[in-house]
């Protein structure tokens, strides 16, 4: 177990958003998470992956939301990101829970897809693959500095329908009706990754919480308006913290034209959206939303809703 | 970016085929766009899509090759760990162990008579593994180190 410092401030709000299970989610935010891949089936057959990395010793167990997905149980082995397979392109390291967003989505093929925060491309290439490598994909992100990065994933993968931009995320918002499906992978304060992360509790301060909301809200406005009517838009954070979940989808989806939609998957444990946070109310529907708190699947904490643009006046659907 | 003019098309199109017998029917569903010294292959329904809603790119689909010294062109690994099942010719197979040796970043020696010298496509039991420079039996490591082992 790691020797992980979580400020006072956020051990209150654990308590404030789970109660007694606040020491659980405290104990797991102390301990290592586990490796997790995705499988490249955009250049290898799933079972010529799977064969070849048994054979080579590697034990893996199936991530149970995502048909690509898997744990990596070798505990005593070098990294799988130094193996021969890793340089073959067979497999890229990924974290289970980061496989969520694309499977909610769930994009089809020949679709126009819009990933507004792409870098360094994780999900983009995963939704890449689940279109396999079919219609096209904007992989956008404001920062110039992580575009190698992103250019580099996606060449790795073998993926030849994705566009790479760099533009401010909410000038999307001037393309009204252009993509099928949109993914915000919105920037936060990432508190759901102290697994990985160490530090980001240890000074954590409540104004945090709010310092990345303009942002996503503008982002998430953005993306509707990109979005075809009947078009599905997911938001996601890595943030555990109401104000950059479910506050931002509440502000936005009040005045927006957008029906929440379950979000669940088959496999993943997981919670309801909250429906009230410091004395304010959201709507009722806000529990089709979902909360990942690492001790639910072992993961790191992670919030995601998918909404779909209705077409309707402004009017969200309970 | 820019579109490839049809005669532009046509050179790369026919490098591809003369050197490596890729069938021109391989890219029929791509367009092809030059950034500076390389070419990009993209889908055709992603290239359309962007157009419609005149987003600038920075960079479309996967580099297929690089003009080199202005005047040679290169097969890229990802283009060649894309396209490279289609190839018939100028494929030279390696050992797990040259392969090995190769993945870390040492040029290798092998007995590949039937490919001429010049840019060759590497590949081995577990797939393709890029795009080298053969002379006689020499074949140069032009492998990128981010697909090295590290």
């Amino acid at each position: 177990m790691a020797d992980i410092q979580i400020a006072d401030a956020w051990k209150r709000r654990a308590r404030a958003l789970l109660g007694n299970e606040a020491d659980t989610l405290l104990h797991y935010c102390q301990t290592p998470v586990q490796k997790s891949i995705r499988l490249n089936t955009l250049r290898y057959g799933k079972d010529h992956i799977l064969e070849q990395l048994a054979a080579a010793g590697w034990e893996l167990h199936s991530v149970p939301w995502c048909p690509l997905g898997y744990w990596v149980m070798n505990r005593t082995r070098e990294d799988i990101g130094r193996s021969v397979w890793h340089a073959l392109d067979y497999f890229y390291i990924q974290d289970a829970v980061s496989l969520i967003p694309a499977e909610i989505l769930a994009p089809k093929t020949q679709m126009c897809v819009l990933d507004m925060a792409a870098a360094p491309g994780s999900k983009t290439g995963h939704l890449a693959t689940m279109m396999q490598d079919t219609g096209g994909i904007v992989a956008n992100d404001v920062a110039l500095g992580r575009l190698p990065a992103l250019r580099a994933n996606m060449d790795k993968i073998g993926a030849t329908n994705v566009l790479v931009s760099q533009h401010d995320g909410r000038a999307f918002a001037q393309m009204r009706d252009a993509f099928d499906a949109v993914l915000v992978d919105a920037p936060c304060s990432a508190t759901g990754t102290v697994r990985k992360n160490p530090g980001v509790l240890e000074n954590w301060q409540p104004n945090q919480a709010q310092s990345h909301r303009k942002i996503q809200e503008s982002l998430l406005s953005s993306a509707i308006t990109a979005t075809k009517p009947g078009g599905f838009i997911v938001y996601a954070t890595c943030s555990l913290e109401p104000e950059e979940n479910e506050a931002v989808v509440d502000a936005v989806a009040r005045n927006n034209t957008v029906a929440l939609i379950p979000s669940h998957l088959s496999g993943l444990q997981s919670r309801p959206g909250i429906t009230e946070w410091n004395n304010c109310a959201f709507v009722n529907a806000m529990e089709r939303t979902v909360r990942i708190y690492p001790q639910d699947n072992n993961t790191q904490g992670f919030y995601v809703a998918c909404l779909q643009k209705t077409g309707d006046s402004y009017a969200i659907s309970e | 970016m820019q579109y490839l003019s049809n005669a532009e098309r046509e050179i790369v199109v026919t490098y591809l085929s003369e050197r490596f017998g890729l069938s021109p029917h391989v890219f029929k569903d791509f367009v092809l766009l030059s950034s500076g010294r390389k070419v990009w292959a993209a889908r055709q329904l992603a290239a359309l899509a962007i157009e419609e809603i005149s987003l600038t790119v920075e960079t479309a689909g996967l580099p297929l090759l690089r003009w080199r010294s202005g005047r040679e062109m290169k097969l890229t690994t990802a283009g060649a760990r894309v396209f490279g099942c289609h190839a018939t010719r100028n494929c030279v197979y390696v050992s797990h162990r040259e392969m090995l040796s190769l993945l870390q970043g040492n040029s290798i020696e092998v007995d590949a008579q039937a490919a001429a010298d010049g840019y060759v496509i590497l590949y081995g039991d577990y797939g393709i593994i890029g795009v080298s420079h053969k002379k006689g039996p020499q074949v140069m490591n032009m492998l990128p180190r981010a697909r090295q082992l590290t």
